[in-house]
Protein backbone atom coordinates (compact mmCIF):
# COMPACT_ATOMS: atom_id res chain seq x y z
CA UNK A 1 0.00 0.00 0.00
CA UNK A 2 1.45 3.03 -1.43
CA UNK A 3 0.44 5.47 1.77
CA UNK A 4 2.07 3.13 4.26
CA UNK A 5 5.71 3.04 2.29
CA UNK A 6 5.15 6.72 1.88
CA UNK A 7 5.28 7.60 5.70
CA UNK A 8 8.15 5.47 6.59
CA UNK A 9 11.77 5.64 6.19
CA UNK A 10 14.56 3.57 5.17
CA UNK A 11 15.28 2.19 8.65
CA UNK A 12 18.82 2.28 9.46
CA UNK A 13 21.18 0.09 11.37
CA UNK A 14 20.22 0.27 14.55
CA UNK A 15 16.87 0.34 13.88
CA UNK A 16 17.39 -3.05 12.07
CA UNK A 17 18.65 -4.41 15.30
CA UNK A 18 15.77 -3.17 17.23
CA UNK A 19 13.07 -3.92 15.26
CA UNK A 20 13.00 -7.80 16.16
CA UNK A 21 13.05 -7.40 19.54
CA UNK A 22 9.83 -4.73 18.75
CA UNK A 23 7.84 -7.52 17.06
CA UNK A 24 8.37 -10.24 19.58
CA UNK A 25 7.25 -8.05 22.37
CA UNK A 26 3.91 -6.41 20.51
CA UNK A 27 3.12 -10.52 19.30
CA UNK A 28 3.85 -11.62 22.81
CA UNK A 29 1.01 -8.50 24.21
CA UNK A 30 -1.57 -9.62 22.11
CA UNK A 31 -1.20 -12.72 21.44
CA UNK A 32 -1.43 -14.57 24.85
CA UNK A 33 -4.46 -11.98 25.68
CA UNK A 34 -6.44 -12.75 22.31
CA UNK A 35 -5.77 -16.42 22.79
CA UNK A 36 -7.56 -15.86 26.45
CA UNK A 37 -10.15 -13.92 25.81
CA UNK A 38 -10.75 -15.76 22.75
CA UNK A 39 -11.27 -19.23 24.49
CA UNK A 40 -12.83 -18.25 27.74
CA UNK A 41 -15.90 -16.66 25.69
CA UNK A 42 -16.07 -19.58 23.61
CA UNK A 43 -16.22 -21.53 26.72
CA UNK A 44 -19.03 -18.84 28.22
CA UNK A 45 -21.16 -20.01 25.30
CA UNK A 46 -21.08 -23.49 26.78
CA UNK A 47 -22.21 -22.45 30.00
CA UNK A 48 -24.57 -19.62 28.69
CA UNK A 49 -27.89 -21.21 29.01
CA UNK A 50 -27.64 -23.60 31.98
CA UNK A 51 -25.61 -21.46 34.30
CA UNK A 52 -25.98 -17.51 33.18
CA UNK A 53 -23.45 -17.07 36.76
CA UNK A 54 -20.35 -19.49 35.66
CA UNK A 55 -20.81 -17.53 31.94
CA UNK A 56 -20.16 -14.75 33.56
CA UNK A 57 -17.24 -15.65 35.97
CA UNK A 58 -15.58 -17.08 31.97
CA UNK A 59 -16.12 -13.48 30.71
CA UNK A 60 -13.95 -12.24 34.29
CA UNK A 61 -10.81 -14.08 33.36
CA UNK A 62 -9.96 -11.67 30.13
CA UNK A 63 -12.13 -8.32 30.52
CA UNK A 64 -12.42 -7.18 27.16
CA UNK A 65 -12.56 -3.20 28.20
CA UNK A 66 -11.82 -0.06 26.14
CA UNK A 67 -8.18 -0.41 27.93
CA UNK A 68 -7.75 -4.01 27.65
CA UNK A 69 -8.50 -3.48 24.20
CA UNK A 70 -6.66 -0.44 23.92
CA UNK A 71 -3.35 -2.19 25.41
CA UNK A 72 -3.59 -5.77 24.95
CA UNK A 73 -5.61 -5.51 20.79
CA UNK A 74 -5.37 -2.03 19.05
CA UNK A 75 -1.78 -0.99 20.66
CA UNK A 76 0.50 -4.19 18.80
CA UNK A 77 -1.44 -4.66 16.12
CA UNK A 78 -0.95 -0.91 14.88
CA UNK A 79 2.66 -1.54 16.16
CA UNK A 80 3.00 -4.57 14.55
CA UNK A 81 1.91 -2.64 11.25
CA UNK A 82 4.38 -0.72 11.19
CA UNK A 83 7.00 -2.63 12.95
CA UNK A 84 6.59 -5.12 9.68
CA UNK A 85 6.56 -2.68 6.94
CA UNK A 86 9.78 -1.32 8.26
CA UNK A 87 11.62 -4.72 8.87
CA UNK A 88 10.41 -5.73 5.42
CA UNK A 89 10.90 -2.45 3.97
CA UNK A 90 11.66 -2.24 -0.02
CA UNK A 91 10.06 -5.56 -0.14
CA UNK A 92 7.11 -6.13 -2.52
CA UNK A 93 5.47 -8.50 0.28
CA UNK A 94 2.30 -6.69 1.38
CA UNK A 95 2.59 -7.54 5.22
CA UNK A 96 1.64 -3.99 6.20
CA UNK A 97 -1.23 -3.60 4.06
CA UNK A 98 -3.29 -7.30 5.28
CA UNK A 99 -2.16 -6.28 8.87
CA UNK A 100 -4.07 -2.81 8.17
CA UNK A 101 -7.22 -5.30 6.60
CA UNK A 102 -7.17 -7.86 8.96
CA UNK A 103 -6.85 -5.22 12.35
CA UNK A 104 -10.54 -4.11 12.19
CA UNK A 105 -12.01 -7.18 11.61
CA UNK A 106 -9.73 -8.27 14.90
CA UNK A 107 -10.80 -5.24 16.55
CA UNK A 108 -14.83 -5.60 15.55
CA UNK A 109 -14.87 -8.89 17.20
CA UNK A 110 -13.34 -8.03 20.24
CA UNK A 111 -15.74 -5.81 20.22
CA UNK A 112 -18.52 -7.93 19.76
CA UNK A 113 -17.18 -9.99 22.49
CA UNK A 114 -17.52 -6.95 24.81
CA UNK A 115 -20.79 -5.95 24.12
CA UNK A 116 -22.42 -9.58 24.46
CA UNK A 117 -20.78 -9.80 27.62
CA UNK A 118 -22.11 -6.35 28.72
CA UNK A 119 -25.61 -7.45 27.42
CA UNK A 120 -25.84 -10.91 28.00
CA UNK A 121 -26.36 -11.43 24.76
CA UNK A 122 -24.89 -15.23 23.12
CA UNK A 123 -25.26 -14.01 19.71
CA UNK A 124 -22.90 -11.43 19.95
CA UNK A 125 -20.19 -13.43 21.74
CA UNK A 126 -20.48 -16.19 19.21
CA UNK A 127 -20.04 -13.52 16.34
CA UNK A 128 -17.35 -12.41 17.99
CA UNK A 129 -15.73 -15.25 18.28
CA UNK A 130 -16.23 -16.51 14.83
CA UNK A 131 -14.74 -13.16 13.60
CA UNK A 132 -11.52 -14.20 15.96
CA UNK A 133 -11.61 -17.48 14.68
CA UNK A 134 -11.26 -16.56 11.19
CA UNK A 135 -8.94 -13.20 11.90
CA UNK A 136 -6.18 -15.08 13.61
CA UNK A 137 -6.53 -18.18 10.71
CA UNK A 138 -5.54 -15.19 8.34
CA UNK A 139 -3.18 -13.73 11.14
CA UNK A 140 -1.15 -16.60 11.11
CA UNK A 141 -1.16 -16.92 7.08
CA UNK A 142 0.47 -13.51 7.28
CA UNK A 143 2.89 -14.29 9.81
CA UNK A 144 3.56 -17.17 7.88
CA UNK A 145 4.34 -15.28 5.03
CA UNK A 146 7.15 -13.22 6.48
CA UNK A 147 9.22 -16.73 6.43
CA UNK A 148 8.66 -17.45 3.23
CA UNK A 149 10.15 -14.63 1.12
CA UNK A 150 10.19 -16.87 -1.67
CA UNK A 151 6.06 -16.56 -2.41
CA UNK A 152 6.84 -12.87 -2.06
CA UNK A 153 7.19 -12.56 -5.96
CA UNK A 154 4.16 -14.03 -7.03
CA UNK A 155 1.50 -12.74 -4.17
CA UNK A 156 -1.55 -10.80 -6.58
CA UNK A 157 -4.17 -11.54 -4.19
CA UNK A 158 -5.46 -8.87 -1.86
CA UNK A 159 -5.88 -11.49 0.93
CA UNK A 160 -3.18 -14.23 2.30
CA UNK A 161 -3.47 -17.03 0.68
CA UNK A 162 -4.99 -19.77 3.69
CA UNK A 163 -4.91 -22.99 1.32
CA UNK A 164 -1.39 -24.08 2.71
CA UNK A 165 -0.22 -26.98 5.22
CA UNK A 166 2.10 -24.41 6.37
CA UNK A 167 -0.42 -22.21 7.50
CA UNK A 168 -2.64 -24.82 8.66
CA UNK A 169 -0.63 -26.18 11.15
CA UNK A 170 0.80 -22.16 12.66
CA UNK A 171 -3.26 -22.29 12.92
CA UNK A 172 -3.79 -25.26 15.38
CA UNK A 173 -0.30 -24.06 17.63
CA UNK A 174 -2.45 -20.84 17.88
CA UNK A 175 -5.91 -22.68 19.26
CA UNK A 176 -4.01 -25.33 21.16
CA UNK A 177 -2.26 -22.39 22.96
CA UNK A 178 -4.81 -20.31 22.92
CA UNK A 179 -6.69 -23.44 25.15
CA UNK A 180 -3.76 -23.84 27.70
CA UNK A 181 -3.21 -20.48 28.18
CA UNK A 182 -7.01 -19.87 29.01
CA UNK A 183 -7.25 -22.67 31.55
CA UNK A 184 -3.69 -21.30 33.09
CA UNK A 185 -5.38 -17.88 33.12
CA UNK A 186 -8.58 -19.54 34.85
CA UNK A 187 -6.70 -21.12 37.33
CA UNK A 188 -4.30 -18.08 38.11
CA UNK A 189 -7.71 -15.45 38.28
CA UNK A 190 -10.61 -16.96 39.31
CA UNK A 191 -8.53 -19.49 42.22
CA UNK A 192 -5.41 -16.85 43.10
CA UNK A 193 -5.75 -13.50 41.77
CA UNK A 194 -7.41 -11.52 44.95
CA UNK A 195 -9.86 -8.95 43.06
CA UNK A 196 -11.07 -12.00 41.19
CA UNK A 197 -11.32 -14.93 43.46
CA UNK A 198 -14.78 -17.38 43.12
CA UNK A 199 -15.89 -17.56 46.61
CA UNK A 200 -15.31 -20.67 48.24
CA UNK A 201 -19.29 -21.64 47.88
CA UNK A 202 -19.63 -20.92 44.30
CA UNK A 203 -21.26 -24.02 42.93
CA UNK A 204 -19.63 -23.87 39.35
CA UNK A 205 -16.10 -23.82 41.32
CA UNK A 206 -15.06 -27.51 40.97
CA UNK A 207 -16.68 -27.52 37.50
CA UNK A 208 -13.98 -24.71 36.54
CA UNK A 209 -11.41 -26.25 38.65
CA UNK A 210 -11.31 -29.33 37.25
CA UNK A 211 -11.94 -28.10 33.20
CA UNK A 212 -9.11 -25.41 33.12
CA UNK A 213 -6.94 -28.36 34.78
CA UNK A 214 -8.04 -30.62 31.83
CA UNK A 215 -7.45 -27.73 29.37
CA UNK A 216 -4.13 -27.26 30.46
CA UNK A 217 -2.78 -30.76 30.39
CA UNK A 218 -4.81 -31.43 27.00
CA UNK A 219 -3.36 -28.83 25.74
CA UNK A 220 0.44 -29.64 26.74
CA UNK A 221 -0.49 -33.12 25.74
CA UNK A 222 -1.47 -31.78 21.99
CA UNK A 223 0.91 -28.87 21.45
CA UNK A 224 3.91 -31.31 20.64
CA UNK A 225 1.98 -32.56 17.88
CA UNK A 226 1.38 -29.85 16.19
CA UNK A 227 4.90 -28.28 17.02
CA UNK A 228 6.70 -30.79 15.37
CA UNK A 229 4.14 -30.91 12.57
CA UNK A 230 4.86 -27.32 12.46
CA UNK A 231 8.59 -27.86 12.33
CA UNK A 232 8.10 -30.42 9.79
CA UNK A 233 6.45 -28.66 6.93
CA UNK A 234 8.31 -24.96 7.72
CA UNK A 235 10.47 -24.08 4.59
CA UNK A 236 13.98 -25.42 4.70
CA UNK A 237 15.75 -22.47 4.16
CA UNK A 238 14.28 -20.69 7.36
CA UNK A 239 15.13 -23.48 9.61
CA UNK A 240 17.79 -23.10 12.30
CA UNK A 241 19.01 -24.53 15.31
CA UNK A 242 17.77 -22.22 17.53
CA UNK A 243 14.67 -22.78 16.20
CA UNK A 244 14.70 -26.68 17.14
CA UNK A 245 16.43 -25.48 20.57
CA UNK A 246 13.48 -23.47 21.55
CA UNK A 247 11.21 -26.17 20.60
CA UNK A 248 13.22 -28.21 22.92
CA UNK A 249 12.91 -26.00 25.69
CA UNK A 250 8.88 -25.61 24.73
CA UNK A 251 8.66 -29.84 25.31
CA UNK A 252 10.11 -29.45 28.40
CA UNK A 253 7.81 -26.26 29.98
CA UNK A 254 5.44 -28.42 28.65
CA UNK A 255 5.71 -31.64 30.53
CA UNK A 256 6.27 -29.93 34.07
CA UNK A 257 2.92 -28.37 32.80
CA UNK A 258 1.39 -31.38 32.23
CA UNK A 259 3.03 -33.13 34.70
CA UNK A 260 1.22 -30.11 37.29
CA UNK A 261 -2.21 -30.15 35.84
CA UNK A 262 -2.15 -34.32 36.16
CA UNK A 263 -0.74 -34.01 39.87
CA UNK A 264 -3.52 -31.11 40.42
CA UNK A 265 -6.24 -33.21 39.10
CA UNK A 266 -5.81 -36.02 41.12
CA UNK A 267 -5.45 -33.50 44.45
CA UNK A 268 -8.34 -31.15 46.46
CA UNK A 269 -5.98 -28.47 46.94
CA UNK A 270 -4.49 -26.40 44.10
CA UNK A 271 -0.95 -25.49 44.49
CA UNK A 272 1.57 -23.53 42.00
CA UNK A 273 -0.80 -21.95 40.32
CA UNK A 274 0.92 -18.43 39.62
CA UNK A 275 4.36 -20.70 38.44
CA UNK A 276 1.99 -22.52 36.27
CA UNK A 277 0.54 -19.52 34.52
CA UNK A 278 3.61 -17.75 33.87
CA UNK A 279 4.57 -21.24 33.08
CA UNK A 280 1.98 -21.06 30.40
CA UNK A 281 3.03 -17.46 29.26
CA UNK A 282 6.74 -18.17 29.17
CA UNK A 283 5.69 -21.03 26.20
CA UNK A 284 3.93 -18.45 24.13
CA UNK A 285 6.80 -16.12 24.34
CA UNK A 286 9.21 -18.86 23.45
CA UNK A 287 7.16 -19.79 20.48
CA UNK A 288 6.65 -16.37 19.35
CA UNK A 289 10.50 -16.56 19.80
CA UNK A 290 11.21 -19.51 17.44
CA UNK A 291 8.79 -17.99 14.80
CA UNK A 292 11.34 -15.01 15.29
CA UNK A 293 14.33 -17.10 14.41
CA UNK A 294 12.38 -18.54 11.17
CA UNK A 295 11.63 -15.26 9.91
CA UNK A 296 14.96 -14.09 10.77
CA UNK A 297 16.94 -17.27 8.88
CA UNK A 298 14.62 -16.46 6.03
CA UNK A 299 15.11 -12.88 5.67
CA UNK A 300 18.68 -12.91 6.08
CA UNK A 301 19.15 -11.49 2.10
CA UNK A 302 16.85 -8.96 2.78
CA UNK A 303 18.27 -7.61 5.75
CA UNK A 304 22.01 -7.54 3.93
CA UNK A 305 20.19 -5.17 1.32
CA UNK A 306 18.88 -3.28 3.89
CA UNK A 307 21.90 -3.12 6.04
CA UNK A 308 23.59 -2.39 2.66
CA UNK A 309 21.40 0.34 2.15
CA UNK A 310 21.72 2.06 5.27
CA UNK A 311 25.38 1.48 5.49
CA UNK A 312 25.82 3.51 1.54
CA UNK A 313 23.57 6.90 2.94
CA UNK A 314 25.83 6.88 6.37
CA UNK A 315 28.94 6.51 3.89
CA UNK A 316 27.89 8.88 1.66
CA UNK A 317 26.57 11.62 4.34
CA UNK A 318 30.12 11.27 6.22
CA UNK A 319 32.19 11.57 2.80
CA UNK A 320 30.22 14.71 2.20
CA UNK A 321 31.16 16.23 5.61
CA UNK A 322 34.93 14.55 5.52
CA UNK A 323 35.39 16.49 2.25
CA UNK A 324 34.08 19.77 3.83
CA UNK A 325 36.46 19.35 6.29
CA UNK A 326 39.15 18.48 4.47
CA UNK A 327 39.40 21.34 2.04
CA UNK A 328 41.83 23.10 4.12
CA UNK A 329 44.00 20.04 5.18
CA UNK A 330 47.86 20.23 4.41
CA UNK A 331 49.28 17.06 3.09
CA UNK A 332 51.69 15.06 4.72
CA UNK A 333 54.65 13.72 2.63
CA UNK A 334 56.24 11.61 4.40
CA UNK A 335 52.98 9.48 5.64
CA UNK A 336 52.06 9.63 2.03
CA UNK A 337 54.95 7.50 1.07
CA UNK A 338 54.52 4.95 3.86
CA UNK A 339 50.72 4.49 2.93
CA UNK A 340 52.12 3.87 -0.47
CA UNK A 341 54.48 1.39 0.31
CA UNK A 342 52.63 -0.23 3.08
CA UNK A 343 49.42 -0.74 0.89
CA UNK A 344 48.88 0.50 -2.13
CA UNK A 345 52.29 -1.49 -3.76
CA UNK A 346 50.32 -4.99 -2.81
CA UNK A 347 47.88 -4.31 -5.52
CA UNK A 348 49.62 -1.36 -7.78
CA UNK A 349 53.01 -0.58 -9.84
CA UNK A 350 53.47 2.60 -12.09
CA UNK A 351 54.96 0.81 -14.78
CA UNK A 352 53.08 -2.82 -14.76
CA UNK A 353 49.94 -4.56 -13.91
CA UNK A 354 49.60 -6.36 -10.77
CA UNK A 355 46.13 -7.02 -9.40
CA UNK A 356 45.14 -3.65 -9.84
CA UNK A 357 45.90 -1.30 -13.09
CA UNK A 358 49.44 0.44 -13.44
CA UNK A 359 49.53 3.85 -11.68
CA UNK A 360 51.30 5.72 -15.27
CA UNK A 361 47.19 4.24 -17.07
CA UNK A 362 44.88 5.39 -14.35
CA UNK A 363 46.81 8.27 -12.97
CA UNK A 364 46.77 11.14 -16.22
CA UNK A 365 42.97 11.51 -15.72
CA UNK A 366 43.66 12.95 -12.46
CA UNK A 367 46.50 15.37 -12.92
CA UNK A 368 45.69 18.56 -12.00
CA UNK A 369 42.60 17.86 -10.07
CA UNK A 370 43.92 15.90 -6.82
CA UNK A 371 39.34 16.23 -5.43
CA UNK A 372 38.45 13.42 -7.74
CA UNK A 373 41.05 11.30 -6.95
CA UNK A 374 40.72 12.03 -3.10
CA UNK A 375 36.70 11.30 -3.51
CA UNK A 376 37.10 8.03 -5.57
CA UNK A 377 40.27 6.97 -2.62
CA UNK A 378 37.38 8.20 0.20
CA UNK A 379 34.84 5.68 -1.71
CA UNK A 380 36.53 3.32 -4.21
CA UNK A 381 34.42 2.08 -6.41
CA UNK A 382 35.25 -0.45 -10.09
CA UNK A 383 36.00 1.46 -12.81
CA UNK A 384 37.53 -0.68 -15.58
CA UNK A 385 35.70 -4.54 -15.79
CA UNK A 386 39.17 -6.24 -16.17
CA UNK A 387 40.04 -5.22 -13.00
CA UNK A 388 38.65 -6.00 -9.28
CA UNK A 389 37.09 -3.41 -7.43
CA UNK A 390 39.38 -1.81 -5.51
CA UNK A 391 38.47 -1.89 -1.05
CA UNK A 392 38.09 0.78 0.67
CA UNK A 393 40.91 0.92 2.54
CA UNK A 394 38.82 2.93 5.39
CA UNK A 395 41.68 5.92 5.03
CA UNK A 396 41.67 9.42 6.94
CA UNK A 397 40.73 12.50 5.51
CA UNK A 398 44.79 13.29 6.37
CA UNK A 399 45.72 10.11 4.84
CA UNK A 400 43.82 10.45 1.73
CA UNK A 401 45.15 14.13 1.03
CA UNK A 402 48.88 12.57 1.68
CA UNK A 403 48.59 9.42 -0.70
CA UNK A 404 47.35 11.22 -3.23
CA UNK A 405 49.87 14.08 -3.25
CA UNK A 406 52.36 11.70 -3.30
CA UNK A 407 50.93 9.69 -5.65
CA UNK A 408 50.47 12.86 -8.19
CA UNK A 409 53.32 14.20 -7.16
CA UNK A 410 55.25 10.72 -8.67
CA UNK A 411 53.22 10.23 -11.37
CA UNK A 412 54.50 14.10 -12.51
CA UNK A 413 58.17 13.58 -11.82
CA UNK A 414 58.43 10.25 -13.35
CA UNK A 415 57.13 11.69 -16.80
CA UNK B 1 -13.36 -36.61 45.01
CA UNK B 2 -9.82 -36.58 44.90
CA UNK B 3 -8.35 -39.40 41.67
CA UNK B 4 -4.92 -40.92 42.09
CA UNK B 5 -3.60 -39.39 38.84
CA UNK B 6 0.24 -40.37 40.07
CA UNK B 7 -0.23 -43.42 37.82
CA UNK B 8 0.12 -41.44 34.75
CA UNK B 9 3.34 -39.52 35.49
CA UNK B 10 5.49 -42.25 33.50
CA UNK B 11 3.46 -42.24 30.70
CA UNK B 12 3.90 -38.17 30.67
CA UNK B 13 7.26 -38.53 30.97
CA UNK B 14 7.53 -41.01 28.21
CA UNK B 15 5.47 -38.88 25.90
CA UNK B 16 7.44 -35.77 26.32
CA UNK B 17 11.01 -38.00 25.82
CA UNK B 18 9.54 -39.31 22.42
CA UNK B 19 8.43 -35.85 21.44
CA UNK B 20 12.07 -34.35 22.47
CA UNK B 21 13.30 -37.31 19.99
CA UNK B 22 11.26 -36.37 17.21
CA UNK B 23 12.07 -32.68 17.62
CA UNK B 24 16.13 -33.94 17.72
CA UNK B 25 15.69 -36.21 14.75
CA UNK B 26 14.42 -33.28 13.16
CA UNK B 27 16.97 -31.31 13.75
CA UNK B 28 19.43 -33.71 12.92
CA UNK B 29 17.93 -34.14 9.23
CA UNK B 30 18.15 -30.10 8.92
CA UNK B 31 21.57 -30.12 10.24
CA UNK B 32 23.25 -32.85 8.39
CA UNK B 33 21.27 -32.06 4.58
CA UNK B 34 20.05 -28.83 4.88
CA UNK B 35 23.01 -26.42 6.26
CA UNK B 36 25.60 -24.72 4.37
CA UNK B 37 28.01 -27.34 3.19
CA UNK B 38 31.51 -27.15 4.76
CA UNK B 39 33.85 -26.48 1.46
CA UNK B 40 37.44 -27.45 1.22
CA UNK B 41 38.71 -24.00 0.75
CA UNK B 42 36.57 -21.43 3.01
CA UNK B 43 35.83 -19.11 0.12
CA UNK B 44 33.81 -15.83 1.02
CA UNK B 45 31.47 -14.96 -1.70
CA UNK B 46 30.46 -11.88 0.96
CA UNK B 47 34.40 -10.52 -0.32
CA UNK B 48 34.65 -11.11 -3.82
CA UNK B 49 30.83 -10.61 -4.59
CA UNK B 50 30.34 -7.56 -1.88
CA UNK B 51 33.41 -6.03 -0.86
CA UNK B 52 35.27 -6.46 -4.20
CA UNK B 53 32.45 -6.21 -6.75
CA UNK B 54 33.17 -9.36 -8.70
CA UNK B 55 30.15 -10.08 -11.06
CA UNK B 56 28.66 -13.32 -10.86
CA UNK B 57 30.10 -14.28 -14.42
CA UNK B 58 33.83 -12.98 -13.41
CA UNK B 59 34.24 -16.51 -12.09
CA UNK B 60 31.32 -18.59 -13.08
CA UNK B 61 32.19 -17.79 -16.83
CA UNK B 62 29.88 -19.82 -18.79
CA UNK B 63 26.16 -19.41 -16.98
CA UNK B 64 25.29 -17.36 -19.40
CA UNK B 65 26.13 -18.75 -22.29
CA UNK B 66 25.80 -22.83 -21.57
CA UNK B 67 23.37 -24.68 -19.41
CA UNK B 68 25.56 -24.75 -16.06
CA UNK B 69 27.39 -21.74 -14.87
CA UNK B 70 30.52 -23.97 -14.26
CA UNK B 71 33.02 -23.27 -11.03
CA UNK B 72 36.00 -21.12 -12.25
CA UNK B 73 39.02 -23.55 -12.81
CA UNK B 74 42.12 -22.56 -10.65
CA UNK B 75 44.08 -20.39 -13.04
CA UNK B 76 41.40 -17.42 -12.49
CA UNK B 77 41.82 -17.91 -8.51
CA UNK B 78 45.55 -17.68 -8.82
CA UNK B 79 45.24 -14.37 -11.45
CA UNK B 80 44.80 -12.86 -8.98
CA UNK B 81 45.94 -14.82 -5.82
CA UNK B 82 49.60 -15.38 -7.11
CA UNK B 83 50.44 -11.98 -5.31
CA UNK B 84 47.43 -11.16 -3.75
CA UNK B 85 46.64 -12.47 0.56
CA UNK B 86 49.01 -15.09 -0.53
CA UNK B 87 49.82 -15.28 3.52
CA UNK B 88 46.06 -15.90 4.08
CA UNK B 89 45.74 -19.78 5.81
CA UNK B 90 43.12 -20.33 3.08
CA UNK B 91 45.21 -19.13 0.03
CA UNK B 92 48.13 -21.26 1.20
CA UNK B 93 45.96 -24.04 0.86
CA UNK B 94 44.28 -22.61 -2.45
CA UNK B 95 48.19 -22.16 -4.05
CA UNK B 96 48.44 -25.84 -2.48
CA UNK B 97 45.71 -27.14 -5.05
CA UNK B 98 47.39 -25.28 -7.65
CA UNK B 99 51.19 -26.27 -7.09
CA UNK B 100 49.68 -29.83 -6.69
CA UNK B 101 47.72 -29.69 -10.16
CA UNK B 102 44.92 -31.34 -8.28
CA UNK B 103 41.37 -29.56 -8.64
CA UNK B 104 39.57 -28.35 -5.94
CA UNK B 105 36.65 -30.64 -5.14
CA UNK B 106 33.60 -27.98 -4.12
CA UNK B 107 30.09 -29.72 -2.17
CA UNK B 108 27.59 -28.67 -4.51
CA UNK B 109 24.96 -26.67 -2.57
CA UNK B 110 22.26 -25.66 -5.66
CA UNK B 111 21.29 -29.53 -6.56
CA UNK B 112 18.36 -30.34 -8.59
CA UNK B 113 17.08 -34.06 -9.08
CA UNK B 114 17.99 -35.56 -12.11
CA UNK B 115 14.58 -35.37 -13.68
CA UNK B 116 14.63 -31.71 -13.45
CA UNK B 117 16.49 -29.99 -16.56
CA UNK B 118 17.56 -26.34 -15.75
CA UNK B 119 19.42 -24.34 -17.91
CA UNK B 120 20.91 -21.03 -17.07
CA UNK B 121 21.65 -19.88 -20.54
CA UNK B 122 17.99 -19.52 -21.05
CA UNK B 123 17.10 -17.83 -17.51
CA UNK B 124 19.81 -15.25 -18.26
CA UNK B 125 18.62 -14.57 -21.67
CA UNK B 126 15.70 -13.64 -20.47
CA UNK B 127 16.74 -11.49 -17.70
CA UNK B 128 16.16 -13.75 -14.42
CA UNK B 129 19.01 -12.09 -11.85
CA UNK B 130 21.13 -14.83 -10.13
CA UNK B 131 19.37 -13.60 -6.72
CA UNK B 132 16.20 -15.01 -8.18
CA UNK B 133 17.43 -18.44 -7.40
CA UNK B 134 20.54 -18.44 -5.36
CA UNK B 135 19.30 -15.35 -3.25
CA UNK B 136 21.84 -12.47 -2.00
CA UNK B 137 25.15 -14.54 -2.28
CA UNK B 138 26.93 -11.95 -2.02
CA UNK B 139 26.17 -11.54 1.51
CA UNK B 140 27.09 -14.40 2.65
CA UNK B 141 30.17 -15.94 3.73
CA UNK B 142 29.45 -19.52 3.21
CA UNK B 143 26.92 -19.91 0.66
CA UNK B 144 23.32 -22.06 1.82
CA UNK B 145 20.46 -22.78 -0.07
CA UNK B 146 18.02 -19.96 0.56
CA UNK B 147 15.33 -21.02 -2.13
CA UNK B 148 13.29 -24.31 -1.65
CA UNK B 149 13.83 -24.91 -5.50
CA UNK B 150 10.72 -27.21 -5.35
CA UNK B 151 9.10 -27.60 -8.33
CA UNK B 152 5.95 -25.48 -7.05
CA UNK B 153 8.25 -22.66 -7.19
CA UNK B 154 9.23 -22.81 -10.24
CA UNK B 155 5.99 -22.87 -11.79
CA UNK B 156 4.73 -20.05 -9.75
CA UNK B 157 7.73 -17.96 -11.47
CA UNK B 158 7.03 -19.47 -14.76
CA UNK B 159 2.74 -18.58 -14.00
CA UNK B 160 4.02 -15.32 -13.05
CA UNK B 161 6.24 -14.64 -16.02
CA UNK B 162 3.58 -16.25 -18.59
CA UNK B 163 6.33 -19.28 -19.43
CA UNK B 164 5.19 -22.30 -20.70
CA UNK B 165 4.10 -24.76 -17.59
CA UNK B 166 4.31 -27.72 -19.63
CA UNK B 167 6.14 -30.73 -18.18
CA UNK B 168 8.27 -31.13 -20.66
CA UNK B 169 10.01 -27.77 -20.09
CA UNK B 170 11.76 -29.36 -17.49
CA UNK B 171 11.68 -33.06 -17.66
CA UNK B 172 12.85 -34.47 -21.30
Amino acid sequence: MDILKDMLLPPGVEHLQLLPVLIVFMLWVHLPFAGIAWICNLLSLVFWRRDPAAARDLGRVAPITWSTVGIFVVLPLASLLFLFQHYLYGESVPVGSYILRLAPAIVLGFLLLALGQRRQQAAFVAAGSALLAGGYFFFSSVMNLVFTPEKWPFISRPVPDVFSVTVVAHFKVFCVLAVLLAGAAILFFLFRWPEKRLPADAPHAETFRRMALAMVAGGSLLLPVFMIWELYVAPEPALSLSAFWLSALVLVLLAALAIWAVTMLGRTALRWIAAAFVGALAVSGLLILKDHSLQAVANQEHWVLLNESSARALAEWQGKRAAELAKNMVADDKLGEKIYNDRCTACHRFDQKVVGPPYNQVLPKYAGDAEKLKTFLRNPVKVDPAYPAMPNQGLTELEVASVSAYLLKQFEQGK
Amino acid sequence: MAINTRKLIPFLVGYFLVCLLAVGALGWYWLDYQQAPVQPIDFSHQIHANKLGLECVFCHTTAAVSARASVPPLQRCMECHESAATDRPEIVKLTGYWKARQPIEWVKVHDLPWHAHFTHKRHIVAGVDCTVCHGQVKGEHRVRRVRSLMMGWCVDCHRSKQVSIDCWVCHH
